[in-house]
């Protein structure tokens, strides 16, 4: 009898939204106009280079007992991680640079959303100072909005998640093949694609 | 005990006696005259050849005297500053040897050798910028990258109060950064050459400082820029700012 009463109790309560944490790369950006495949929307914001990815990252905070705590709210950490490959002045010579901006963030356990108190915008720039240093030097930007980050599961597609940020765009995320950025295969991957030969028309 | 269980053991020790005065292996091994034990106080203590180093630094004074917090609440800032000069427990220090001296202790690849604040153009109407940047530049020097010059910049809101002075707050927020220099092979299918940069990051926890601007002698407040800008952090440190050169 207990137990059916617990069964009945159970099921008035409604389930919560799932949360995401750990690191997920950004597979396509939905917008208005369409889909756009990650990569473009990440060169398209650094002029020149060639290759590019962006992962964000979601932590939860230890929660201490002497913290004041919001009410279906969990503290935690937004990371937003820009990696671009960049070709330099020099022939044959390419650079690297990853760069990221992490912010203090809340998970609203019922809205099922990230949300962030304040943002932040966080740029790198290299300038050389002696011969041996990259000629042309580099820059690469990350940023974090302010607001909230709205999730859903999504079940049979190549993404796990869809997130939509605070200026309505929204983000499909995979589980990245790597935490870290392997230029080294990017670049092998674009000589190869670059060595192809282009195929004549009319041919099958 | 009966004298069958005795017989064995005599016969025996008899015997070894016989086989070792037979064969007499006995060997002198001689002492190693005695040392000096260490902590003895009439042991001779040997005089050091090699002086010890001469400190280095050279005419660089490391610590002044303490700057003076003088100054007013500003009703306008904008442009770009620098950190010249932090004063702590009572002794302020060059800003770029006290960074020096800290990467020198933390044999590090980069050192720090610029902070900068940047509150923007100047306003329209006056008042207090409602973002900034904070930039950090660090010289690095690393084996295949060469000698060169980060700087990382956090842009983030500002927020002012004037219950007690004026008060400048920025977020919590850290940034991370790395470089990779990739240089395309010569020979087909080979993999490239790549030289890993040194991971750099930059934690401005929450920030709250109590802002002063400091206007030369017989010039009022709110005429033209301020001489400096002193931060006066929650843990008694004062960062002393001064407008940064256009060529910087």
């Amino acid at each position: 009898m207990w137990a059916l009463a617990m069964l009945a109790c159970k099921g008035n309560q409604p389930d919560l939204p799932k949360k995401i944490v750990g690191t997920w790369e950004v597979h396509q950006v939905e917008v208005a106009a369409g889909e756009v495949d990650a990569m473009v929307a990440v060169t398209n914001g650094h002029p020149g280079c060639t290759w590019g990815r962006m992962t964000l990252t979601f932590e939860e905070d230890a929660v201490l007992p002497e913290a004041p705590a919001v009410e279906g709210m969990a503290p935690g950490h937004f990371t937003a991680t820009t990696d671009v490959m960049c070709p330099t002045k020099d022939k044959g010579e390419v650079f690297g640079c990853t760069v990221s901006a992490r912010v203090p963030a809340d998970w609203d356990v019922v809205g099922g959303k990230w949300v962030v108190a304040q943002g932040t915008t966080v740029r790198n720039r290299t300038r050389p100072i002696d011969a041996m240093a990259m000629a042309s030097g580099t820059a690469c930007e990350a940023k974090v909005s302010s607001g909230e980050y709205e999730v859903v599961t999504v079940r049979g597609q190549k993404w796990k998640w869809e997130m939509r940020t605070p200026d309505g765009t929204v983000y499909r995320l995979r589980a990245p093949q790597n935490e870290r950025p392997d230029f080294v295969a990017a670049l092998q991957r674009e000589q190869r694609a670059a060595s192809a030969p282009v195929p004549v028309e009319g041919e099958n | 005990m009966r004298a069958t269980t005795w017989l064995p053991l005599c016969v025996g020790a008899i015997l070894s006696a016989a086989a070792f005065a037979q064969n007499p292996k006995m060997i002198e091994v001689p002492l190693p005259p005695e040392e000096p034990v260490p902590g003895d106080p009439d042991a001779v203590t040997p005089e050091i050849l090699v002086p010890l180093p001469v400190p280095t630094g050279g005419n660089r004074a490391p610590r002044r005297e303490q700057r003076k917090l003088q100054g007013e609440p500003p009703t306008a800032v904008f442009g770009v500053w620098t950190v010249v000069q932090i004063t702590e427990l009572g002794e302020t220090e060059d800003y770029a040897i006290k960074m020096d001296r800290a990467a020198n202790a933390l044999d590090t690849d980069c050192t720090i050798t610029a902070t900068w604040f940047d509150f923007g153009p100047p306003p329209t109407v006056p008042g207090l910028p409602s973002q900034v940047t904070v930039t950090q530049v660090q010289r690095c020097e690393k084996g295949g990258l060469g000698t060169f010059s980060s700087e990382t910049s956090i842009t983030s809101a500002a927020t002012w109060s004037s219950a007690d002075g004026v008060v400048l707050e920025l977020p919590e927020v850290r940034a991370d950064q790395q470089l990779i220099r990739l240089r395309i092979a010569e020979e087909a299918g080979r993999t490239p050459s790549n030289w890993v940069g040194p991971e750099l990051r930059v934690d401005q926890g929450r920030s709250r400082y109590t802002v002063l601007a400091e206007y030369p002698p017989r010039r009022q407040k709110g005429e033209g820029r301020p001489d400096a800008l002193h931060l006066k952090a929650t843990n008694g440190a004062v960062w002393h700012l001064e407008p940064l050169a256009a060529s910087e």
